[in-house]
């Protein structure tokens, strides 16, 4: 760390930062404020939440440019425990959020081609060979990502993500931290929890080496328990959509879950969904729907579409289909209960352990079973990601059991999240007209 | 005999229970202990597939859609249990799939390993060494439990059985066998028990010429399993030979270091697990393992290097191109193949396969 790229990004991070956001906020505001009143067919009035996000999302990738050399950056996978590393004042990147970034923006698959250019074959998830392609081009609709000093990947998404990191610990000769959470079968093992606890420590142990800093307890126990409480304001947020009409469509959750990805533990996480949700609570008691008119529910399963987010989420709105819940965004919320601020690395391990992609295909049903009641869908759309293939094994008999079993309706929908290549718009165009059509 | 009168054969005469496993990384001494024929599945190329298709999306890999096919067709209804190593996204998913669908009846026991960690990490051992007792208790049901004595002389049984396959790999240029013949036999512990296997592999041994007699291009072959076999007749066709072995499911389930011999069985199985050399299953780190691998093909006078790699294997692909510029900072270059385990191997593949050996270097 260099005293002048410390105060370069001082500098940056308490006036440039704060200026650039509340330009780009007054614009927004303005443009808001016209659009405000508009109809907006076939989708209900805007949300000023969106505005707060963008300001939110901008400082992040904005002040990033400028960290590496100021602060410790660390790269981390979206389930790994991001909590341990606040403490050390890390600024944390997560590839898989820049990744859909890329793809709603519509770079990755420039960025794929990169990728596969060199080696990379097209058979690997895209979010991988996204961030490779950004890697090795520098290319990123960010202006900058900042090089890391530490990379942190948890098994508790995929396998992908250890091989993934594996390739860039070479790229960037940087320690590399593989955070272990064995695959759980029915209600896991003890053994798993004392595996978990122990890398808790050793995870510590490699940020103090990595940035020459010792543990403060107290900052530990702060960050993990606002990370809690912000997977529980998130969680609070999803639940909103339990109102007919709903307040938020998926495809809205899918924006907005940026912080809860990329900010957990940070106050300024907690105090957006807090504002989200009155926002939408007061949507919700004034009758406001998400969506124009709302005649049936549908739940979504996987990762979104992130380039067709629009075109999808319009195409369903027309029809008077709205998405209320989906097995992706309840991720960041389901295992908040089992946070225990006296028992902070066990109840954690717990938390970090049980997250649906890290669970059997029993409990993945059970619990889309539970989302469906919850939510009162009429109907799925689970999307077969060819990326992602934890995700999506099972799912051919789980639409058989919704289907059969519980007379609810589902699509299969083969895409992938990043790829526009593996997608094809048309063919997806009619098996949504053909799946809205089975509800006449 | 085949595999099928084998298991028959073995259960009559030996009144052993059959347990078929996933690949890759298990510990098979357990079975042994437990005088249980394990028979490992991989994915037998040629099976009919559509039933599995109806439950496996077409970007599973070709291993996960037969395993499945083979199970649907009741291939596997004369096994006692099926044993599921957490060896990839795809196989821990279908190690879910199967009982939670209940796509079979048999009972499914699953071992996870430690994923991504070097052989001193102390968290790792201890989850290794608890998987093993958690195997142990899941098993004992359906096959008993195993004394320390049995497992003690499993462990010396597979210990022998991994010297003799590394011993016939070491001197693969002794044998006047072909690739496909020679192969066959290190394979054949996939199903024999392990005594028939050590007597086999001895007897191969046993024809060792006292000099090298293989005159044909030494290469270097890597990848998950070397399926359809046919791969090796075109590597042979083509003037070259397995000269170093580096199939996930050959050497990179081999332990290179013996454990303490007073060691309790268990420790001794996780010392055995950790010496292994390294596999991209296991997140093993990337630039560690190329280097081994350059080491073994350097030491074989290897003039290539032959990924031949399952398509869609995700842990597989993601090392290759470090790998390959490895190779290529060493001056051995390299070729990548995907096989989709199909029955036969393609003619495109040979013609690739044969441009490549056709420009590798002669031996000297
Ligand atoms: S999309 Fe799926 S495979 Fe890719 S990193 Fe995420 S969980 Fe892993
Ligand atoms: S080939 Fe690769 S993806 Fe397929 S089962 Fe084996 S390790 Fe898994």
């Amino acid at each position: 760390m260099t005293i002048s790229r410390q105060l370069q990004y001082a500098l940056i991070k308490n006036v440039a930062a704060p200026l650039l956001v509340k330009t780009d906020a007054w614009k927004s505001a303005r443009s808001f404020r016209a659009k405000k009143d508009k109809p907006n067919p076939p989708f209900g009035p805007r949300l000023e939440s969106y505005i707060k996000l963008k300001e939110l999302m901008l400082e992040h990738y904005f002040t990033g440019r400028y960290a590496d050399g100021a602060v410790p950056v660390a790269w981390i996978t979206s389930g790994s425990p991001v909590e341990l590393l606040r403490p050390f004042g890390f600024h944390i990147v997560y590839p898989e959020n820049h990744a859909a970034l890329c793809a709603v923006r519509r770079r990755a698959k420039d960025l794929c081609v990169h990728a596969e250019n060199e080696g990379f074959c097209r058979d690997l998830c895209s979010y991988a060979r996204t961030d490779f392609g950004s890697v090795m081009s520098g290319q990123t609709p960010v202006g900058r990502v900042p090089k890391p000093d530490l990379l942190v990947t948890c098994t508790n998404i995929c396998q992908t993500a250890l091989a993934w990191y594996k390739v860039l610990a070479r790229k960037f000769n940087v320690p590399l931290y593989v955070f272990d959470t064995p695959f759980i079968y029915g209600e896991g093992e003890e053994h798993d929890v004392d595996y978990i606890v122990a890398q808790f420590h050793e995870l510590i142990e490699m940020c103090e080496k990595v940035t020459g800093r010792k543990l403060d307890q107290k900052q530990l126990t702060y960050h993990t328990q606002l990370g809690c409480e912000c997977s529980k304001a998130w969680g609070k947020v999803l639940d909103l959509c339990r109102n007919r009409p709903a307040p938020m469509t998926t495809f809205d959750a899918f924006i907005y879950i940026g912080p809860i990805v990329a900010m957990r533990g940070l106050p300024e996480c907690l105090s957006f969904y807090k504002f989200l949700h009155d926002e939408l609570q007061d949507r919700v008691s004034r009758g406001i729907g998400a969506i124009q008119n709302e005649r049936y529910r549908l739940l979504w399963d996987n990762l979104p579409i992130w380039f067709a987010i629009r075109d999808l989420s319009t195409a369903f709105a027309q029809g008077g289909f709205n998405f209320v819940c989906s097995t992706y965004t309840n991720a960041w919320a389901e295992t908040a209960h089992h946070f225990d601020p006296n028992d902070v690395y066990r109840s954690s391990a717990k938390l970090y352990s049980r997250i649906i992609l890290n669970r059997d295909l029993r409990n993945k049903a059970d619990l889309i079973l539970k989302l469906c009641r919850d939510f009162q869908c009429d109907g799925a759309v689970l999307h077969s990601d060819r990326s992602c293939k934890p995700y999506s094994v099972g799912q051919y008999n789980l639409a058989d059991i919704l289907n059969r079993e519980h007379g609810i309706k589902t699509m299969i929908l083969e895409a992938d999240h990043g790829d526009p290549r593996s997608y094809s718009p048309e063919q997806g165009e009619l098996r949504v007209k053909a799946f809205m059509e089975t509800f006449q | 005999m085949d595999r099928k009168a084998y298991i028959a054969e073995q259960k009559e005469k030996r009144g052993r229970k059959t347990v078929l496993v996933f690949p890759i990384h298990y510990p098979r001494e357990v079975l042994t202990a437990l005088n249980v024929l394990g028979v490992e599945i991989w994915g037998p190329p040629g099976f009919p597939r559509a039933p599995a298709s109806t439950h496996l999306q077409p970007f599973i890999c070709g291993i996960a859609h037969n395993i499945l096919a083979f199970i649907m067709a009741g291939k596997a209804d004369v096994v006692d249990g099926i044993l599921c190593p957490h060896t990839c996204d795809s196989l821990q998913m279908l190690a879910s799939l199967l009982p939670d669908f209940k796509l079979t009846d048999k009972p499914c026991f699953r071992f996870r390993h430690p994923k991504g960690k070097s052989p001193d990490s102390k968290s790792a051992r201890g989850f290794y060494k608890a998987e093993l007792k958690g195997l142990l208790d899941k098993l004992e049901p359906f096959f008993g439990r195993p004394s320390e004595a049995e497992l003690q002389k499993a462990i010396g049984l597979h210990l022998e059985a991994d010297e003799l396959k590394l011993k016939l790999l070491d001197q693969r240029a002794y044998f006047t066998t072909n690739d496909r013949a020679f192969y066959e036999v290190l394979r054949a512990g996939e199903y024999l028990w392990v005594e028939d296997h050590i007597a086999m592999m001895k007897k191969l041994l046993e024809s060792k010429s006292p000099e090298p007699v293989e005159k044909r291009k030494p290469i270097m072959v890597s990848g998950i399993v070397p399926e359809p076999m046919d791969i090796l007749d075109a590597i042979n066709n083509a003037g070259a030979f397995a000269a170093a072995d580096d199939f996930a499911a050959i050497s990179r389930r081999i332990a290179m270091k013996r454990p303490n011999p007073d060691s309790d069985p268990l420790d001794a199985l996780t010392d055995m697990f950790f010496a292994r050399r390294g596999c991209t299953t296991l997140g093993t780190e990337l630039e560690e393992r190329a280097n081994l691998l350059l080491k073994l093909a350097k030491s074989r006078d290897c003039r290539g290097l032959l990924i031949y790699n399952v398509k869609f294997c995700e842990p597989e692909a993601f090392y290759v191109p470090d790998t390959q510029d490895i190779f290529k900072k060493a001056g051995i270059p390299s070729l990548y193949m995907e096989t989709e385990l199909e029955a036969e191997f393609s003619g495109q593949a040979s013609t690739r396969l044969e441009a490549f050996i056709e420009m590798l270097e002669q031996p000297s």
